[in-house]
């Protein structure tokens, strides 16, 4: 029902449900857009963060860069109960190692000492301390400082708005065919209202899936009862949907649980192989030798998992023995996956007779086999391949939480979809921040007639400032916080998140101090001049220079700096368009002729 | 080499599409389209994204191939967007220019 009493068609209450859907929790939803997007490249910003990485130049061969992590696990930890590799791929430039003691659980995904090595030389690396993008990326969806559960509670309900923000929307937009390409330049609210419509429309389907998703991810917070009547906890819940999906029996409900599990749990998620009615009786030729099986490994796996097989060897008494040629097992893995590439490499029990080499690929076959990489396992000792072929079930629902939860999180996808996810990202940022901005362009005429802004409306105003362009030059001052702080310094990651937090704060006050224009005027210069920087800061403070990371190809840190210089010059072009803008322009109203009399009579 | 086949697939397909709608047939062609010519690029619009997705069917698998065909759509869709709002004037010469650039990108890779 309207103030003036009269009926509300259907679109007139979604356009009241959008606005305050949308507004109320607009702000962090900007901030959980933008965060959420950068996370898709958390790996690089993180590398881009850690200066001392960007010496490592990978060789080309993986064999190369295997044989190096191989020679400095000899020399390190010869004894150690599992050695993890993982090697440089487009998202790293180091070999990440993980070393395990007798005593630990291999597959644990917690644990162990990391090690990171130059590719090329096998020297230790010891890179400075700070969260990297993993800040950022926590930030998305557990905010900063706040219990944890105050904070999933609260992204969870801004999520909700935003689907409801979203549905509203589509309902509201009339012409949503015929505007589909429209956009109308310089006319004020119409630009505005068309830019907002543009970038939802455009990239629709990502914001429903990546919506639908974070929901989805929040499940077991936001729906937790269905899961709780039949299990004693999640991880009982995971692991019996887990088995599911790989043909086994769902294991035995059990009490407790915890962190440890779940890690476990995760970790071996990974450890399967998919290379489903291949026939595994073919020789390998393999140089000195062949990937062979023996007739008493078929036979073992005829009558049950590799895994008991491997279970064992495990119980025959421990022997020292020399590790066998990866060479050989790693071309065989190249060979099996043609369009994929070796990712992680896992020994159990190096040196021993016992020894297992698990080797797997870097990207999963589909976006539906959510952590399940194909995986190949060889007798250590020996070379022969010892896996088993399993094929893997998907049912329908689960199909579809792993279809849109592994596109969410952007996890074991290539480099061209993690691009485009990306680009999505930017839209929907886009989307949210023009419908701040819409909000206070519609209201202006308004507060202008009334010749003063009310409290609500400069209130969004500066909200606005803070979070549309403060947000990136709080962003910005966390990568200058990394390079300036010393490297040596204790608790200096706290040192960075800190700087983010003030420098956000500065602007929040900044813009309630200054006038709205220049507010946005001024800080949209200080954050074209910060990220305009950010490639000179890089090569002055032991980073790879731009020019350098060009012609060695290393497009992690190119691709941050190139993307920075981007949003300056995208901040350059907002504060040109901005001071050429003369004010509120007025638009065209489809009002009653009487209507528009008796206004002009009131104005005159 | 796909982000490429797909990126001028979905282009060509959203300017037929836009071919279709009378606010933006004056913007490309400086005329309206008699109704017939109209149609037939709608068709041709739908064809050619419909044969994008195929084609990322067919060489990515179902979800990954869907994936990248809705991520190419939005970036296709927001060149078509920039370039009737901006370079109206040079419709052609801008999504040519782009259509080039991808396929020289295609040859690149493909040598690789």
């Amino acid at each position: 029902m309207r103030v003036d009493g009269k009926a509300e068609g259907p679109r007139q209450s979604m356009s009241w449900l959008h606005t305050w859907s949308s507004l109320i929790l607009g702000w962090l939803l900007y901030a959980i857009f933008l965060t959420g997007t950068l996370s898709f490249f958390q790996s690089e910003m993180t590398v881009w963060m850690k200066p001392e990485l960007h010496q490592s130049l990978p060789p080309q061969s993986q064999v190369q860069q295997v044989q190096t992590a191989l020679n400095f696990l000899q020399h390190k930890a010869p004894d150690a109960g599992a050695w993890n590799i993982n090697l440089p791929s487009s998202r790293q430039t180091t070999t990440e190692l993980n070393v395990r003691g007798a005593n630990e659980d291999p597959r644990a995904r917690r644990g162990g000492e990391r090690i990171t090595i130059d590719s090329s030389t096998g020297e230790e690396i010891k890179a400075r301390e700070t969260r990297g993008g993993g800040f950022l990326y926590r930030f998305h969806f557990e905010l900063y400082g706040m219990p944890r559960i105050w904070a999933r509670w609260i992204v969870g309900i801004a999520t909700l708005m935003m689907f409801v923000a979203i549905i509203s929307g589509v309902i509201t937009h009339k012409k949503i065919f015929k505007d589909f390409f429209t956009f109308r330049a310089g006319k004020g609210q119409r630009s505005w209202l068309d830019a907002h419509n543009a970038t939802a429309v455009l990239a629709l389907p990502f914001h429903i899936m990546i919506t639908f998703s974070g929901l989805l991810l929040l499940m077991y917070m936001l729906m937790p009862w269905g899961i709780s009547s039949v299990y004693p906890d999640r991880i009982q819940f995971l692991q019996a949907q887990r088995a599911e999906m790989l043909g086994e029996k769902p294991p035995p409900h059990q009490e407790g649980g915890g962190r440890e599990g779940r890690g476990e749990q995760s970790q071996n998620q990974g450890n399967r192989n998919m290379v489903a009615g291949q026939d595994r009786s073919q020789s390998m030729s393999r140089g000195e030798g062949s990937v062979s099986q023996s007739g008493q490994q078929r036979g073992e796996r005829r009558n049950g998992s590799p895994r008991d097989g491997a279970r064992e060897r495990r119980d025959l008494p421990i022997q020292t023995a020399a590790l066998t040629d990866i060479r050989p097992l790693m071309l065989y893995a190249q060979k099996q996956w043609p369009d994929n590439t070796v990712g992680t490499i896992s020994i159990i029990r190096p040196n021993t007779t016992n020894s297992e080499i698990e080797i797997k690929a870097l990207y999963a076959e589909s976006v539906l086999h959510r952590n399940v990489v194909p995986t190949l396992i060889f007798n250590g000792v020996t070379g022969e391949l010892v896996s088993d072929a399993k094929p893997v079930y998907i049912s329908v629902p689960t199909g579809i939480y792993n279809a849109v939860t592994v596109l969410h999180e952007g996890r074991g996808l290539d480099l061209g979809l993690r691009w485009l996810l990306f680009i999505s990202g930017v839209v929907g940022t886009l989307m949210v921040a023009t419908g701040l901005i819409l909000w206070c362009v519609k209201r202006a005429p308004q507060q202008e007639k009334q010749g003063f802004k009310s409290f609500g409306f400069r209130l969004v105003e500066n909200l606005n400032i803070a979070a549309i362009i403060g947000l990136p030059i709080a962003i910005a001052s966390y990568f200058y916080a990394n390079r300036l702080i010393p490297a040596q310094l204790e608790n200096r990651s706290d040192l960075e998140i800190k700087t983010f937090f003030w420098i956000w704060l500065f602007t929040l006050i900044y813009a309630a101090l200054r006038p709205v224009r220049q507010a946005w005027l001024e800080l949209l210069t200080l954050a074209a001049l910060m990220y305009l920087c950010i490639p000179v800061l890089n090569a002055l403070t032991d980073g790879r220079a731009l020019w350098s990371s060009i012609y060695h190809e290393q497009w992690m840190v190119a691709s941050f700096d190139l993307v920075c210089l981007f949003l300056a010059i995208l901040f350059i072009f907002s504060f040109f368009k901005l001071k050429k803008h003369k004010g509120t322009v007025k638009v065209k109203k489809h009002i009653q002729p009487k209507r528009a009399l008796a206004e002009a009579v009131e104005e005159a | 080499m796909i982000f490429f086949i797909l990126y001028i697939l979905c282009l060509w397909g959203f300017v037929a599409l836009a071919s279709y709608l009378d606010k933006h047939q004056s913007q490309i062609y400086q005329k309206v389209l008699s109704r017939q010519k109209a149609k037939c690029a709608l068709v041709v619009g739908y064809i050619l994204i419909t044969i994008a997705l195929i084609i990322a069917i067919k060489m990515l698998k179902a979800s990954i191939g869907m994936s990248y065909w809705f991520g190419i759509l939005t970036l296709a869709a927001l060149t078509v967007g920039w370039t009737l709002s901006y370079q109206s004037q040079r419709f052609f010469k801008v999504i040519g220019g782009l259509s080039v650039f991808s396929l020289i990108g295609l040859l690149l890779v493909a040598l690789r």
